[in-house]
């Protein structure tokens, strides 16, 4: 939806603005805090969204190597596997 | 700000689910295929947990579909309608791409050979401006910001926002609840089942 009846208020981007500082990591929050700038906050974003994107590869690279081996005997496969029944 | 437990509980569900036709415990499959069926389980749920209303949601699903390796689990875990209307949304927007990109390309055979002219002199009266740096970099940030995002190529400023928002915050989610399942932890994965019903005794 990219159209939107009225003009957005400053109040709803600075509340956007806010509510994406509080999303990114604790880090780059203080770093960004004092001289918050657009550029620098797309800038976190950007990377943020990246790392999460890499989390989610490699976790399902585990997941997927603990899937395969279901067959084990292992308290860990057998936990897997009551969780698909 | 944190994902509604409503949201974490279909995530949780619709994974599971989608982990159990994806046949990810056949000898069978490779490392590859594995790796990419778990992938693409995840990014499903959470786009349909999330719902329609999102349009980044919608925009991942469509990915997916889009490409023909995926089709068999895709028909597993979606719907056959389901299925069909996103190979439809696929088409489309690829269609749009095209003729976004043929544009593109018509437009800046024009624009490059004058904006050099205008840059250089420009340049040459006022030295470069720290404004105009400044609103450049937004520009090329957004840029990125949009590929990043699904469904973002169509989204502009507020929009695109509030989207991108949006999706971290289920991002986030998705990298908890995988987490979780790898931790083979009982209590964190069924207690999010049992949210649902907290009358019920969760049973683990």
């Amino acid at each position: 939806m990219s159209s939107r009846r009225g003009r957005i208020t400053d109040e709803e981007i600075n509340e956007l603005i806010s509510k994406l500082q509080a999303l990114l990591p604790e880090s780059s929050r203080r770093r960004t805090a004092s001289r918050s700038s657009a550029s620098k906050l797309l800038k976190e974003t950007c990377g943020y969204i990246k790392s999460l994107h890499q989390e989610v590869d490699d976790l399902s690279d585990r997941l997927s190597e603990l899937m395969s081996t279901l067959d084990d005997a292992s308290p860990q496969a057998e936990i897997i596997r009551s969780l698909l029944r | 700000m944190h994902a509604s437990r409503k949201f974490k509980r279909a995530f949780m569900e619709r994974l599971l689910q989608s982990l159990q036709v994806a046949g990810l415990t056949s000898k069978s499959m490779g490392l590859r295929e594995r790796r990419d069926a778990v992938r693409l389980s995840s990014d499903v749920a959470m786009a349909l947990a999330r719902g329609s209303t999102a349009p980044w949601a919608s925009a991942l699903v469509t990915r997916h579909a889009a490409e023909r390796r995926h089709e068999a689990l895709m028909r597993r875990i979606l719907s056959t309608a389901g299925y069909e209307s996103s190979l439809r949304a696929a088409a489309t927007a690829s269609c749009r791409k095209e003729i976004r990109s043929r544009k593109i390309v018509r437009r800046s055979h024009g624009v490059c050979s004058s904006r050099r002219k205008r840059r250089s002199s420009l340049v040459a009266a006022s030295g470069s401006n720290g404004a105009t740096v400044a609103r450049r970099m937004v520009k090329r940030r957004l840029q990125l910001l949009r590929k990043l995002v699904p469904g973002g190529e169509e989204l502009h400023g507020f929009s695109l926002l509030s989207e991108a928002l949006d999706y971290v915050m289920c991002l986030k989610t998705q990298v908890e609840l995988m987490q979780r399942l790898c931790k083979g932890s009982i209590p964190a994965a069924s207690s999010i089942r049992a949210e649902a019903a907290p009358n019920q005794n969760a049973d683990i």
